[in-house]
């Protein structure tokens, strides 16, 4: 049986994105959607362009539309939120897909517009696997030595120097991504055009472009936030406590407030994926992104289970927790 | 009211008065003299009182930044500046001849208070010595049975010097 989606008003990264997931729908849970802007049962609205929401007032009481936006402003039943994450959008389409009728029709093999390459098991899709994505990339080309040109329509094409840890690019602030950067950084391995390169050509090429470049863990470390969605890295166990080597090096990997508060705890104390997020309260998605991060820099090193113990933190008080704040707010306002 | 501060140590010429700098909303107030002849191949000012920088909260009160003077014979001083100090942060010139030396000055000195609290340290001039690297200073630590966050730094980089303000109050929080 297939279900068939429409998209309205969506910016063309999270188009594509929203190709990408199906397949990863069909093959986690076996719903067949497929894309149909003038036929669609159910039709995903960005609400945050004026378009869609103009769409959203006009059609919400008469179509089946999604609201896809930041914030459920429009109140509605059925509500995506911004960013697009995998399980979340697949959980979805699957809930949708109890609730219609079907079309009979050939399930298609591949995606019209992007292709996730997965393994078949639903168990895998659950699970981050590097070597399907960018990460995966950068590790082989660690691995070989081989310098790399990666390229993929509509952005700049990145360019690997193992042998200097480095890479090469159009400047990019790492800390502020645009949503094509974002795209780019968790789009799968096999959208990439992969061109080996001599060192010396590689040399040659982004010299004449004057383009800068950046620590290879930055790249690794980056695509696998982006790319990770909240699943933990494949033959890792969310129950099985690690420890950090050191800190991650922020100078020169992009963070969020929220990573430098996960570095302090499992600095302080060794801890599973589970018990880092049950004690510091920061949702598990993005303790397992972090995670993965920190393993794909080689930062974590696995520690005996018995000490993934619940050692009851010290309470900071409500002064000393306002004060935090007010010195973070003030930082960075 | 009890002050609120964050206190900058670390040798002289790493970068205490500029990291200050970087984030006081005030002009950094400092005593910079002519600096005496053995210090003056390193540089022609030295701090010989302190450095003192500030910012306004949100809720209206003071962050004190103080910038410690950087030669040892001052010692005295570092732990008058302590008391009551929310955080220390510890800049190393990666370009002095011995920065593993000089960082052990400041974690011998101020051992007990960061047994307690924690640090930051930050090591500057990276781009000038890439020797040490950073693996060095945490074998350093790990001898010392510290775990603390080191960054290489530019301080002159505001972010840089937020950077490690951001480790420190998430050390704070979980310490």
């Amino acid at each position: 049986m297939q279900y068939k989606l429409a998209m309205y008003a969506l910016e063309k990264s999270d188009k594509l994105f929203v190709a990408s997931m199906l397949e990863l729908a069909r093959k986690k849970f076996g719903v067949h959607w497929v894309l149909d802007d003038n036929a669609g049962q159910v039709t995903l609205v960005d609400v945050d362009q004026p378009d869609g929401l103009s769409f959203w007032q006009a059609y919400h009481s008469q179509k089946k539309l999604v609201a896809f936006a930041h914030s459920n402003r429009c109140q509605a039943a059925l509500y995506l939120e911004k960013p697009l994450r995998v399980q979340p959008f697949t959980e979805l389409l699957k809930a949708l897909a109890d609730d219609l009728p079907g079309f009979e029709g050939a399930v298609p093999e591949t995606v019209t517009t992007a292709t996730v390459a997965v393994s078949t098991s639903a168990k895998d899709a659950l699970n981050y696997q590097p070597e399907i994505y960018l990460a995966g990339l950068l590790q082989h080309s660690l691995r070989t030595q081989q310098a790399i040109r990666l390229g993929i329509e509509h952005c700049p094409a990145l360019y690997v120097l193992p042998s200097k840890h480095r890479w090469y690019s159009a400047p990019i602030d790492l800390n502020h991504l645009t949503s094509s950067q974002k795209l780019l950084l968790s789009a799968p391995a096999s959208s990439f055009v992969q061109q080996p390169m001599t060192e010396t050509a590689l040399l040659n090429e982004v010299t004449q472009q004057g383009l800068p470049h950046y620590d290879l863990n930055s790249l690794l470390w980056v695509s696998t936030l982006h790319a990770s969605q909240g699943r933990l890295l494949a033959g890792h166990a969310l129950q099985h406590p690690v420890r950090l080597r050191q800190w991650p090096n922020f100078a020169i990997l992009p963070y969020e407030p929220v990573h430098m508060q996960l570095a302090a705890f499992i600095m302080k104390t060794p801890a599973s994926v589970a018990r880092i997020a049950s004690n510091t309260r920061i949702p598990l998605s993005t303790v397992v992104d972090f995670y993965n991060a920190c393993a794909m820099v080689d930062l974590l090193i696995s520690v005996d289970n018995s000490q993934d113990v619940d050692i009851a933190a010290k309470p900071v008080s409500v002064e000393k927790r306002s004060l935090f704040k007010n010195i973070l707010q003030r930082l960075v306002g | 009211m009890k002050e609120i501060k964050l206190v900058f140590t670390g040798s002289m010429g790493a970068g205490k008065t500029t990291a200050i700098s970087a984030l006081s909303e005030i002009p950094v107030i400092n005593t910079d003299v002519k600096a005496s002849d053995e210090v003056q191949l390193r540089k022609a000012t030295t701090t010989v009182a302190l450095d003192y920088g500030e910012m306004t909260l949100p809720d209206g009160q003071k962050l004190r930044l103080y910038g410690t003077p950087g030669q040892e014979r001052f010692s005295y001083m570092w732990k008058i500046l302590m008391q009551g100090a929310l955080g220390l942060i510890i800049l190393v010139d990666n370009a002095s001849p011995e920065p593993l030396a000089d960082l052990d000055i400041y974690l011998t000195h101020f051992r007990e208070y960061i047994e307690v609290s924690g640090a930051v340290i930050g090591v500057t001039r990276m781009d000038m010595a890439a020797e040490p690297a950073l693996d060095a200073y945490y074998a350093f630590l790990q001898e010392k049975q510290l775990q603390l966050p080191i960054f290489p730094v530019d301080v002159r980089r505001r972010e840089h010097v937020v950077m490690m303000v951001q480790a420190l109050v998430a050390m704070l929080e979980f310490s």
